[in-house]
């Protein structure tokens, strides 16, 4: 119980940070930071946090940056996935190794939004677009560790 | 241990057991994911749900806008006494200045209803006019959009103008029942049409995406806009009142071998810092009567 309210706890702060406004030459550069928070439930709890929990947070995503809705959603999916697909592999792999994960992942979520916008003729025709997977994968280490301190101190909560 | 081992494996194993059917799963969602995406795009029926999300991010919006917010109340309260006489001064001034032109700006007004009663049109147009707060910024850049606190409630509706102090900001895309969503002027998926203030000639300025300026579009080589030029809102397709200040043109290019001239268009509006805009209803009758007055050839208007 404590732990699905840490995981909607760290959602929802998640979103913020992905609508907080930023300077413009610091917005290319802005992290997927709820994908990352997917990716490490979906890492850590598989059995919780699995393909319908992405969908629906993708959905809220959607109404929350404005894009077509389901964009985020479909998105969000295959990176899930993509995750729990060899989640026990991954698991096993270390922080820098995991890192390198999650810009495969990030890049495979930007690469489905890059294309359903091109279906829409929103095509961004900029490399800038690209970053976030770059700066998602150098900030990972640090989500991880946080993330990882935090739902075990829930867990000695619990006990 | 090496048994262990292997029914701590064989217990993973059951305990993802219950994760199968993933493959399953997976197309299920994006299958879901595709008819949302679809009848998003094609049935307007699908703005009822987008409204009720709306409604769900509502309090993220808040919280994100909530520190902006509070800065704001703890910064006029604890301003002293000095500053706000000085801020008091300075209103007082601007006040004076703007009296001062609103005076001339009756005359002129006079004049004008005149020649417009000679010319047989309407005179201008004042519609009603909400000043509205911005709640959220859509940060994708390639898609600029900002979120307001006045929503179906206070009668917002989608295809709505939206204009800050210096000119037009955009209009409302997406109407919640508390909030609603401007896209901005600067978005590709914006046009407005626009006149140029010097010699009437007539275009559409169309958002050029992340860059924040605009551009217009389908422009004949040989027509007279120069760098330096006013643009102002047309009120051609019916959506903006006429006269508004849309931007004012940065650079001309003419590029050898293409039809169209290469036109970019700085906005006038504030569209990064503006916290408060104007939510403005044009009456559409009134509009439609200028704008025709407008299109008709001079001989035409005496009679």
């Amino acid at each position: 119980m404590k732990k699905t309210l840490l995981i909607i706890f760290s959602f929802i702060i998640a979103m913020m940070l992905a609508i907080v406004p930023m300077p413009a030459w610091l917005n290319w550069l802005r992290p997927d930071w709820v994908a990352m928070v997917l990716i490490y439930w979906v890492l850590v709890l598989p059995n919780v946090v699995s393909i319908g929990v992405a969908w629906v947070v993708g959905l809220i995503l959607d109404a929350l940056t404005g894009s077509v809705l389901g964009a985020h959603a479909y998105a969000l999916v295959c990176v899930a996935y993509f995750v729990s697909k060899f989640q026990m592999r991954i698991h096993l792999l270390d922080l820098t190794q995991k890192a390198v994960i999650v810009f495969i992942a990030i890049f495979l979520y930007q690469l489905v939004i890059f294309a359903i916008n091109g279906m829409l003729g929103r095509m961004p025709a900029t490399f800038l677009y690209w970053l976030p997977c770059l700066s998602s994968a150098i900030i990972w280490p640090w989500i991880y560790l946080v993330l990882n301190d935090s739902k075990d101190h829930f867990d000695l909560a619990v006990k | 241990m090496a048994i262990s081992f292997l029914g701590s494996r064989k217990i993973n194993k059951q305990l993802f057991a219950k994760g199968s059917f993933l493959g399953a799963r997976f197309f299920f969602f994006l299958l879901l994911s595709l008819v949302v995406m679809i009848s998003d795009y094609r049935f307007h029926y699908f703005h009822k749900v987008k409204s009720a999300l709306s409604v769900v991010v509502l309090p993220v919006q808040e919280l994100v806008s909530w520190p902006a917010k509070s800065f704001h109340w703890v910064d006029s309260r604890v301003k002293s006494r000095h500053a706000l006489l000085d801020q008091n001064n300075a209103l007082k001034q601007q006040l004076l200045l703007l009296q001062v032109k609103t005076q001339k700006i009756i005359a002129l007004e006079n004049e004008n209803a005149q020649l417009r009663a000679l010319l047989s049109s309407s005179t201008h147009l004042d519609g009603k006019v909400l000043v509205a707060q911005l709640l959220a910024v859509n940060v994708n850049p390639l898609d600029p959009q900002i979120v307001l606190d006045k929503g179906r409630g206070r009668g917002a509706y989608i295809g709505q103008p939206v204009f800050d102090a210096t000119g037009v900001m955009g209009q409302v895309v997406e109407v919640g029942p508390y909030t609603s969503r401007v896209l901005l002027a600067t978005s590709n998926r914006s046009a407005i049409p626009v006149q140029d203030v010097r010699n009437n000639v007539r275009a559409i300025a169309v958002g050029a995406g992340y860059t924040g300026d605009m551009q217009l579009v389908h422009v004949p080589d040989t027509v007279d806009i120069k760098p330096g030029d006013k643009l102002v809102t047309s009120g051609l397709g019916l959506r903006f009142p006429i006269g508004y200040p849309v931007g004012v043109v940065q650079s001309v290019k003419h590029i050898v071998g293409e039809r169209f001239a290469r036109i970019e268009v700085i906005p006038s509006a504030h569209l990064n810092s503006s916290r408060q805009v104007l939510l403005v209803w044009p009456e559409q009758s009134k509009l439609a009567k200028q704008v025709r007055a407008m299109l008709a050839p001079p001989h035409e208007a005496h009679t």
